[in-house]
């Protein structure tokens, strides 16, 4: 088996096979580096327009999730809604929510302000046109607006049904600073999606190392084979001695032709 | 003319498995996945860089991002099942260089394994096997 290994022929497929299995653990380390560039600059951070991720009344997709997005438009003239019981670094408190007309349009986007601490007065709703810059989220889902006229989650679903026109599905965490008077409010801050490998890319990287090991797996293959074969050939020529016995067939011929003649 | 030796039959091809059986099934099964997922994977790659626009650098991904999944282990599982039948029939290296080949170029794996079925139905196994009928079959 060694010697068989050790023949030139096969050192010379072996140092073949070594290239290719070199080649493909680093094509597996660069698909490994791009799994992790993936998740270091992550597209949600990458701020983009709002109607490049989502239009209005229509399915939220992963695209527009967490994306951070800038939208201008106009405060729409109608009163701030609040989302009961929603503590914010262990004080109790409300969310406070806006509508926004988008410009282009002219949707209503529900627009998270801040948390009102609990006591505290509600600011004035915002007015007048505002360029605004935060993180898309996906509606709650819906639950209905509660007893005491607040509502229990932040739901365009729920929102529809206080607020005139059409709506996105989902809402905008503005940046702290977002309100020209902000009052008591405080800024609900809205955290990027928890990095993670890319799981294609690191799919693509570990197909690459399996391809490496099969580049080795195969030649160690090959050389059984030949060796196998070779034991085999050396049976079948100790088969191959000549039995005296039997007589060859050319001596007869000569033999054969006197008696013709 | 005549030889003073007695002429020596052709070397029999040891090991050679005449009828590959179940790993020809695997290879014509493989081959037939490998094809239509590669189809599929060119559809995908229409879809997402020439429909959607996408750029090579793009990080977005598209509804149909699992048929390159899927192919990457499709196409290990045919290489699994070439190598086991080039082996089988004792194939010339060439001859795995071009089934590996034909598994990422479309339309390619199905030609192949016509060429494939036919050549084992001919007998044509390997190079060394004797197309004389002095060894016994």
């Amino acid at each position: 088996m060694l010697r068989t290994a050790l023949r030139p022929a096969n050192l010379g497929l072996l140092a073949v096979m070594l290239a290719a299995a070199v080649l493909f653990s680093v094509l597996g380390e660069w698909q490994l580096g791009r799994s992790e560039e993936h998740a270091r600059v992550s597209p949600t951070e990458q701020e983009v327009p709002l109607g490049q991720v989502l239009q209005p009344a229509s399915d939220f997709t992963g695209h527009a999730d967490h994306q951070r997005v800038d939208v201008t438009g106009t405060w729409a003239d109608l009163p701030l809604e609040q989302v009961a019981d929603r503590p914010l670094d262990g004080r109790d408190g409300s969310w406070v929510v806006a509508a926004l007309s988008v410009d282009g349009t002219g949707a209503l986007l529900p627009v998270l302000l801040g948390q009102l601490p609990a006591g505290a007065e509600l600011p004035a709703a915002p007015t007048g046109p505002t360029d605004l810059s935060g993180r898309m989220m996906l509606s709650e889902e819906p639950q209905g607006v509660g007893p005491d006229g607040e509502l229990v989650v932040l739901s365009s679903g729920d929102l529809v049904n206080l607020w005139p026109g059409q709506l996105y599905t989902g809402y905008l965490v503005a940046d702290a600073g977002s309100l020209a008077a902000p009052g008591a409010l405080v800024p609900v801050p809205s955290e990027a999606p928890t990095p993670r490998l890319d799981p294609q890319n690191l799919s693509y990287a570990f197909q690459w190392w399996l391809f490496a090991v099969f580049a080795l797996v195969l030649w160690v293959k090959i050389v059984r084979d030949r060796h196998h074969d070779e034991l085999a050939d050396a049976a079948w020529e100790d088969e191959q001695v000549p039995d005296p016995l039997t007589p060859a067939p050319e001596a007869s011929r000569p033999a054969a032709q006197e008696v013709g003649r | 003319m005549s030889s003073t030796r007695p002429a020596r039959p052709a070397r029999p091809a040891p090991r050679v498995h005449r009828d590959p059986g179940a790993s020809l099934t695997r290879y014509r099964v493989m081959a037939l996945a490998t094809g239509v997922m590669l189809l599929l994977l060119c559809v995908e790659l229409l879809y997402k860089y020439v429909y959607l626009g996408h750029g090579f650098l793009d990080q977005r991904t598209t509804p149909l991002d699992f048929i390159a999944y899927v192919h990457g282990w499709v196409y290990f599982v045919y290489l699994i099942a070439v190598a086991d039948l080039w082996s089988k029939l004792r194939w010339p290296m060439g001859r795995l260089l071009v089934l590996v080949l034909c598994g990422v170029v479309p339309l390619l794996s199905f030609w192949a394994e016509r060429r494939v079925v036919a050549d084992v139905r001919a007998g044509r196994s390997g190079p060394s096997v004797p197309a004389s009928p002095g060894a016994p079959s």
